[in-house]
């Protein structure tokens, strides 16, 4: 049975509803993410499972009693929050800060014992700032305030922590130390729920996230199933790739705009060898619609081809291009308005790519590196594309964009005089 | 832990000090007696000791009928005013407050006030008429900040003080108007508004006694709680700090004490304010020690100016009130100096 369960929680301030009929169940031992865009609640969510918001209807229950129920000294002893932009006294010390998490423990005169001493300096070791104990809060970075704040929950010993952005003012090292940190407390059984912005670390560290948007939960689930394309568009208004990264197989987010076109606009991009990546990117983002072929598998531009080209021509893993593909990649090539070969390296194999731009409308060259650096054929390549590059346009990656511009505005102009 | 020794030898040190204001205070005036003679008076009073001491009668009588109790009703109102000085200052986290932060004072002198223009009030008594008003006027006066102030469940403290400042302001206006027309009762009321201990008896004190030790306790029990309210208000309710409640027992608690120390001696003031504060700049700003601390504090310090405000220039008293400035403003400068730190 969940420890956590919130049944048609609706939450809000006076007569403004921020969040309508949520359901969310945690377990002990699961970390929960909650993201969404800014405004979307996540902050207002963990205000009320932390007792401090009431919600206008439904029924939140910890362990199967009722959360409103429970007394705020109880309550302190289950559930610990580190908020965000908390205010800290400055001429407090960084273990009187830490102490201050025993209260929901201490006895009738509140005075702490040699044990809840213990607990606190333990929990400043666990985040690191044991050697700050003597140091007055004023005096502390920004990240060492945000390991404080973790520093208190954990010497409060709850069984639900609940964190508000807890990364946000951390350099990389210590967003790492404290998610996993996270991580640890809920091997160790503790349900934690977490309000992240980052993508990758919701995604790298959560076992379940939870989409706030529009005032309700639009996805629900394990972060694959929760970050895709469609969900992010959806709830941020933003187009992302979402893809297993190659390194690691994290699940990687890569948020972009992408603009619009007032006409349809088609270009077919000849890569390889990972030349291409960045071309195809950036002409889905101007909001051409892209082609791409012939790639290999495990081509590095073939994971952006997939994620946003409309068509893609693929051969098996070093194979040379059989006559069928060929095929399609010349009709590919010979539909778009334009084509853009990237300056891949040509050998035998993909010399067949070289050919079918030559079905192209219209060309866009890519040389960032010479065609004599990268031609392995012994000139057969060099002769192919010098005869194409007479009626190209010659230009490099960064100006692509202004080049097939240009090339399309010389065509539409061309075209209005014949 | 070294904080807490300190603290602890500061409770020591203070209870001492406390014992020698009272023995000291209790020696000087216009009749002389050493020291010495009021110490074994006082250690007879002591339940179940009789060194056989021999004290003159007359003597025993200064010390035990005219200056004991205005030296333990000006320890009480010193501590009852450092006490609930300590407590507004946790409450609201703002080192400005004192004890007439939310209207005690201005009410209290508006019912004493009209206590002296009624026609049938010519001679009071401890607790005759004066008194009762002016406890009256500050209950009801604290009260009705509090009312103003409430938003629903709560009550936001900054609304608290500036309803307070507002309905101080409104309060003494009136009592100013009324100070205009009082016609020959002007002196006596100004006196009285100033403060003093010069009609002190032991009955005052046995009234005053029970609220100073009960409230002073019930503040003590809420030490942490303030500690914990040095946050925000909401990280106090996450850490189990049931804010509404504490903010309303200890607003009860202070303003009780207060209004039973000023109904008696009128306003003094500056207690409320420099003893906490020299206590948080030599011991920190734990309520635990703080408020406690406070309570000792005040006590001397009140007993020792009130001593100088009547010995200083001779048979005329000087207002105790001049003298806790005058005394207090310059020692309480020169620790600000030395630490120099953020207190607050």
């Amino acid at each position: 049975m969940p420890y956590l369960q919130l049944k048609g929680v609706t939450l809000g301030y006076g007569s403004h509803v921020v969040l309508r009929h949520i359901d969310l169940e945690v377990s002990l031992g699961e970390v929960v993410g909650i993201i969404g865009p800014n405004g979307s609640g996540k902050s207002t969510l963990i205000r009320a499972i932390s007792g401090v918001l009431s919600p206008s209807s439904g029924r939140m229950t910890l362990n199967g009693q009722d959360i409103s129920r429970l007394s705020r000294h109880s309550l302190a002893q289950l559930v610990a929050v580190v908020p965000q932009n908390a205010y800290l006294p400055e001429t407090f010390t960084t273990l009187e800060i830490v102490l201050l998490g025993r209260y929901p423990h201490l006895g009738l005169l509140r005075h702490e014992s040699q044990s809840d001493l213990s607990i606190a300096l333990d929990a400043m070791e666990r985040t690191g700032i044991a050697s700050l104990a003597e140091r007055r809060v004023g005096q502390l970075s920004g990240g060492e305030r945000q390991r404080l704040l973790i520093a208190r929950a954990l010497a409060q010993q709850p069984r639900v922590v609940l964190l508000d952005e807890p990364t946000a003012h951390l350099d990389i090292q210590h967003q790492i130390q404290v998610m996993e940190l996270v991580q640890g407390l809920a091997d160790q059984g503790v349900a934690a729920i977490a309000a992240i912005h980052d993508f990758s670390v919701a995604a790298r560290f959560c076992h379940r996230l939870l989409l706030l948007s529009d005032g309700g939960v639009r996805a629900e689930g394990p972060p694959e199933s929760v970050m895709t394309p469609g969900n992010i568009e959806a709830a941020f208004g933003v187009n992302a790739l979402v893809y297993r990264d190659a390194l690691g197989d994290r699940l990687v987010i890569n948020p972009f705009f992408r603009r619009s076109r007032s006409e349809p606009c088609r270009i077919h991009v000849i890569g390889g060898g990972g030349r291409g990546a960045t071309a195809i990117r950036r002409l889905h983002e101007e909001g051409f619609e892209v082609t791409a072929g012939v790639l290999n598998e495990g081509d590095a531009d073939l994971a952006i081809a997939l994620a946003v080209c409309t068509e893609v021509v693929v051969i098996p893993p070093f194979a040379a291009i059989d006559r069928l593909k060929h095929e399609q990649n010349r009709k590919l090539a010979a539909q778009a308005d334009c084509v853009v070969v990237c300056d891949v390296p040509f050998g035998k194999a993909n010399l067949l790519n070289l050919e079918a731009a030559a079905e192209a409308r219209r060309l866009v060259l890519l040389e960032d590196t010479p065609m004599e650096a990268r031609d392995f054929t012994a000139g057969v390549a060099s002769a192919l594309y010098s005869r194409l590059s007479r009626r190209a346009k010659c230009t490099v990656l960064r100006d692509l964009i202004s080049s097939i511009e240009e090339t399309l505005a010389e065509g539409r102009m061309a075209c209005s005089r014949g | 832990m070294a904080y807490r020794r300190r603290r602890l030898y500061g409770v020591g040190g203070l209870l001492l000090m406390l014992w020698l204001s009272i023995g000291l205070a209790a020696s000087i005036g216009s009749a002389k007696v050493s020291p010495a003679t009021v110490s074994q008076v006082l250690v007879s009073l002591l339940p179940g000791l009789d060194l056989g001491v021999n004290v003159p009668d007359r003597v025993a009588t200064i010390i035990l009928d005219i200056r004991l109790p205005r030296v333990l009703l000006a320890g009480l109102v010193g501590a009852a005013l450092a006490t609930a000085g300590a407590t507004y200052q946790g409450l609201f986290r703002n080192p400005l407050a004192d004890p007439y932060l939310i209207g005690v004072a201005q009410g209290a002198g508006l019912g004493a006030t009209i206590g002296f223009l009624l026609p049938f009030s010519g001679a009071f008594s401890a607790l005759g008429l004066i008194p009762m008003l002016a406890f009256a006027g500050a209950l009801l006066s604290a009260g009705t900040v509090y009312a103003l102030a409430r938003v629903g469940k709560t009550v936001p403290m900054t609304t608290l003080i500036l309803a307070g400042v507002a309905l101080g302001a409104f309060l003494a206006a009136i009592t100013s108007y009324l100070l205009v027309i009082s016609g020959e009762q002007l002196h006596s009321i100004v006196l009285w508004l100033m403060g003093g201990f010069s009609l002190s008896h032991w009955g005052e004190v046995r009234v005053l006694l029970p609220y100073v030790l009960l409230g002073g306790s019930l503040i003590y029990l809420y030490g942490q709680p303030l500690n914990v309210m040095q946050l925000d208000e909401e990280q106090a309710q996450q850490l189990g700090v049931n804010v509404e409640r504490v903010k309303l027992t200890l607003l009860v608690a202070a303003t009780l004490i207060t209004a039973a120390a000023v109904c008696f001696v009128g306003t003094i003031g500056f207690v409320g304010i420099i003893v906490p504060h020299a206590v948080r700049l030599i011991w920190g700003p734990d309520h635990r020690f703080l408020l406690p601390l406070s309570f000792l504090g005040g006590a001397s310090f009140l007993i020792l100016a009130d001593a100088v405000a009547r010995t200083v220039l001779g048979p005329t008293e000087v207002p105790v009130g001049v003298v806790t400035a005058f005394c207090g403003a310059p020692f309480f400068l020169y620790l600000l100096r030395r630490r120099k730190r953020v207190i607050f």
